[in-house]
């Protein structure tokens, strides 16, 4: 596996087993009585923090599991792939938005409601585009 | 897999120039091996920069590395 795979799926798998607690968590805290805002900012913060560290380490271990091709620069496949990859993760991230905003609005949500919702899916969006990274790497175009 | 309609001789021109392996064409034209090899299977057509770039390792015409097929 090349190391811009192996890249791919460290986002993935940072993106799950930070966000997918991270959401469980929050849900049960917002959905308590007067919920503190202060903390929950704390949570998602944490979280965050813990996300980029993650990945950091995560990309670390990667490149000196493949230390041949990590120092290469991406070349003309490599840009074609992550263009596919962004414009299809893009339309994701826009259709997304769109889904959401407009429940959101029919049900009042709240501030903190839309925030983690768009947080959510951006999350999705780069999942997709990391996943789309993975699946043309393996088919090779 | 779609089919491309752009063919190439590249394996055949690597084995002709002294095996020269597909690291070393990819050094010379400045992508990744693997770049190498997904052109040489077809799965990917070149930009017309690599193309050339290939054609200039060979000492040969683009259009005895490349073939185009409607």
């Amino acid at each position: 596996m090349s190391f811009r795979e192996k890249r791919a799926w460290v986002t993935i798998f940072a993106l799950l087993v930070v966000f997918l607690p991270y959401y469980i968590f929050m849900v049960n805290v917002y959905h308590q009585p007067n919920p503190n805002i202060g903390y929950l900012m704390t949570l998602v913060a944490t979280a965050i923090t813990v996300f980029i560290a993650l990945e950091c380490v995560l990309l670390v271990a990667a490149r000196k599991l493949s230390p041949e091709d990590a120092g290469i620069p991406l070349d003309e496949r490599d840009q074609f792939f992550a263009y596919k990859a962004s414009r299809i993760a893009y339309l994701t991230l826009i259709f997304l938005v769109v889904v959401v905003t407009f429940p959101m609005i029919h049900i009042h949500a709240g501030n903190w409601g839309f925030g983690m919702l768009y947080l959510a899916a951006i999350i999705v969006a780069e999942i997709t585009r990391a996943s789309l990274l993975i699946r043309q790497y393996r088919r090779g175009y | 897999m779609p089919e491309l309609p752009i063919s190439n001789r590249i394996r055949q021109l690597r084995a002709a120039h002294s095996d020269i392996t597909q690291l070393d064409l990819a050094k010379q034209i400045g992508v990744t091996r693997k770049t190498v090899n997904a052109i040489e299977l077809g799965k990917y057509s070149p930009s017309l920069e690599v193309a050339f770039r290939i054609a200039a390792v060979f000492a040969e015409p683009l259009e005895k590395v490349f073939s185009y097929h409607k």
